[in-house]
């Protein structure tokens, strides 16, 4: 048996790049069957279905809407803004982005930190145990694991590199039905 | 024998000869179809495209003489690169680099649907800005919400033609590091 694509975590919290990625390839099917194999689902912030079913958008139906009817994807409860550990954290990622991206902080929106106030908001609330997060935002992730693990939550949250994974998903499906 | 505009090297001769191939759909996929197959032929370049090898073999004549590509072998049939061309223009204020990956970006839009929209409709200095955030996007630096924010796009649209642009950086921009180095940026953070 090849090992698990996924991380033995509670949840999987996935950002807009991941899906992207699989939209541009057209292997979101291949997705969809790793997910069934593994008898998980995909958890992504309101901020990122927004982002993925924009007005305008190339498709007749989104890929991520058509996930979400079938029931593999599902849109997380919105950000806990009043926990002071989650605002705590949400500030760190921007920080981080702020820091990376060379731009000042006050340019980076509190809900470009979505991700990591829905990995917060999922661990105070005792929701999950652990959290992996699906992204290419290097920075983002550095920010909201250092901010967790200011709280003790230093190994709860795991990172799942987006397009090595994508790329994992589709070597190990794509010849196969 | 016609003098070659590079080896001149002056540089509103290399401007125009990057011009013609700004303007030219044609000559910019021949470009971008030289670099896939790394030293083709004609015959090589002929074959799966709907020109013919007379036109596919002028417009190599063409680019050689104007110093977009290079003959690499000594005997026929022969063997053709692309040069490294990169002009920089600067109008007033405003500067844009014009490198092989944006002629290459440009070539590949026949084969490349969201390149092909994005050109639509931001054109080709669009394409050229794009390329500028992607070469950050490569290294981590940017990602596509702050870039949909300053260019006042989708993130949907920005994610997809920054993963575009990444692809086509990795193979034509190799030396580009890519990744940040944490412990660096957990220094940076922490003096901020």
């Amino acid at each position: 048996m090849p090992s698990p694509p996924f991380p033995a975590t509670e949840r999987h919290v996935v950002d807009t790049n991941l899906f992207v990625r699989f939209e541009r390839h057209d292997t979101v099917d291949l997705l969809r069957r790793a997910v069934a194999e593994y008898d998980i689902s995909l958890h992504i912030p309101p901020r990122v279905y927004e982002e993925l079913t924009p007005d305008s958008h190339p498709y007749d139906v989104p890929p991520v809407e058509r996930a979400i009817e079938d029931g593999w994807v599902e849109v997380t409860t919105e950000v806990d803004y009043s926990n002071p550990i989650v605002s705590a954290t949400m500030d760190m990622v921007r920080k981080y982005i702020a820091t990376a991206d060379e731009r000042p902080e006050h340019e980076i929106e509190q809900a470009d930190a979505a991700l990591g106030g829905v990995a917060a908001t999922l661990l105070e609330h005792g929701a999950a145990e652990s959290v992996a997060i699906y992204t290419n935002d290097i920075a983002a992730f550095r920010g909201l694991e250092r901010a967790l693990s200011e709280h003790g939550y230093e190994s709860h949250v795991r990172l799942v590199k987006a397009f090595e994974f994508v790329q994992a998903i589709e070597d190990r499906y794509q010849f196969s039905d | 024998m016609a003098r070659s505009a590079v080896s001149n090297d002056h540089p509103l001769d290399v401007m125009l000869a990057v011009s013609g191939l700004l303007q030219s759909e044609r000559l910019a996929s021949l470009y971008a179809r030289v670099f896939e197959h790394g030293s083709p032929t004609v015959e090589e370049l002929a074959d799966g495209v709907d020109v013919s090898q007379t036109t596919v073999y002028e417009d190599v004549h063409h680019l050689v003489e104007v110093g977009a590509l290079e003959r690499v072998t000594e005997k026929q049939p022969h063997r053709y690169q692309i040069r490294q061309v990169d002009v920089n223009v600067t109008v007033d204020e405003e500067s844009v680099q014009i490198t092989p990956t944006l002629l290459i970006a440009l070539g590949d839009r026949d084969s490349n649907e969201n390149i092909d929209i994005y050109l639509d409709r931001h054109g080709i200095s669009g394409l050229a800005t794009a390329i500028e955030y992607a070469r950050a996007f490569v290294q981590d630096r940017i990602n596509a919400r702050i870039v949909a924010r300053e260019q006042d796009i989708t993130v949907l649209e920005a994610e997809t033609v920054l993963q575009e642009l990444q692809e086509i950086i990795h193979e034509v921009e190799p030396e580009l590091p890519s990744t940040v180095d944490i412990d660096e940026l957990d220094a940076a953070v922490d003096e901020s």
